[in-house]
């Protein structure tokens, strides 16, 4: 696995998640990274724009043509924002199934060997 | 936007330009529909004291970047330069500091009976290095306030988003300066700072017999 399949923090990684079905404002994106992480990530106006701001100058996700007098701009995973998504999830799914092979997933917590 | 927003649009006034231009509508935007979503009071409540929390940290964390991407992109070498040099020489006199204060706490020693005091080194760190790094801040700095095009150096002095290296560094030496000269061991001669600084032969003298 190339070192940058796994380069996405967590709040970026929960944003671009949350920006795969449809574009959507600030708001919209708060909310879904809450229910996706079920309640886990909450992110406040400051921390949402920070992140967004470097996915933005990262070209993960890109502003969507919206009214210029209009306070809600729409954002939504630009082409090497979908790559990039796509890389992280399925360095994830091979982790839990190395996971699953191990059965790393049905010990007990605290269990290591 | 209602006036409910006032105190967050003067906060919103410590982000830098730019992402306060591009951002700063679609914060208050989102915290009003946060608002909008939210009937209770004391839900209401629990999303101030969030944004409370949230945009201070944001705000240094931006303005870190800024003058992060500023530092890297905007500001000229020898600024870097001599901010680094400066802050390399003044680490000694930190450090001295820390070890005598720690001396002081440990072993109940006074700034004379310490260590440190007796050490060959002491002049070095409490004088030379500090007043290298004032000079080196303050060449840097002079030389990035002269090399202004026309009409433009007092635009300069006061461009602290890229000087910010060495006004700092050079503020610090001084200060640091200032402490050794107005201290009391300082005082050796004649107890007068300003005569002190005069007769700094003696001075120097002095304070490595103390």
């Amino acid at each position: 696995m190339s070192k940058k399949y796994n380069q996405l923090p967590q709040v970026a990684f929960a944003i671009l998640l949350a920006l795969s079905l449809k574009p959507r404002h600030g708001y919209e994106i708060m909310k879904q990274v809450a229910e996706d992480s079920g309640g886990k990530i909450k992110l406040g106006p400051g921390a949402l724009y920070t992140s967004i701001k470097q996915l933005n100058e990262q070209g993960l996700i890109e502003e969507v043509d919206a009214d210029a007098d209009s306070r809600r701009r729409y954002y939504r995973l630009s082409g090497l924002g979908k790559k990039m998504l796509g890389a992280e999830l399925k360095y994830y799914e091979t982790t839990v199934e190395l996971a699953r092979s191990r059965r790393v997933l049905t010990m007990e917590p605290g269990y290591a060997y | 936007m209602p006036t409910r927003f006032t105190i967050l649009e003067r906060l919103l006034s410590l982000y830098s330009k730019g992402y306060r231009q591009r951002y700063g509508d679609q914060i208050l935007q989102t915290l009003a529909d946060m608002l909008d979503d939210q009937p209770k009071v004391t839900g209401r409540a629990k999303i101030w004291l969030k944004v409370g929390l949230d945009l201070p940290i944001s705000i240094v964390c931006q303005n870190s970047l800024a003058s992060g991407s500023n530092l890297m992109n905007d500001t000229p070498k020898y600024i870097k330069l001599g901010g680094l040099l400066a802050g390399i020489m003044l680490i000694p006199f930190s450090l001295a500091v820390i070890a005598n204060t720690l001396d002081q706490a440990i072993y109940n020693e006074t700034l004379y009976g310490s260590r440190l005091w007796d050490a060959p080194i002491l002049k070095t760190w409490a004088l030379i290095l500090p007043g290298l790094a004032l000079f080196v801040a303050m060449a840097s700095y002079i030389l990035y306030v002269a090399t202004s095009g026309e009409n433009k150096w007092f635009k300069r002095i006061i461009d602290l988003k890229h000087a910010w290296p060495v006004i700092l560094t050079g503020l610090f030496a001084l200060s640091v300066l200032f402490f050794v000269f107005f201290h009391d061991s300082a005082h050796c001669v004649t107890g007068n700072p300003v005569h002190e600084i005069q007769n700094w032969h003696q001075t120097w003298q002095c304070i490595g017999q103390r």
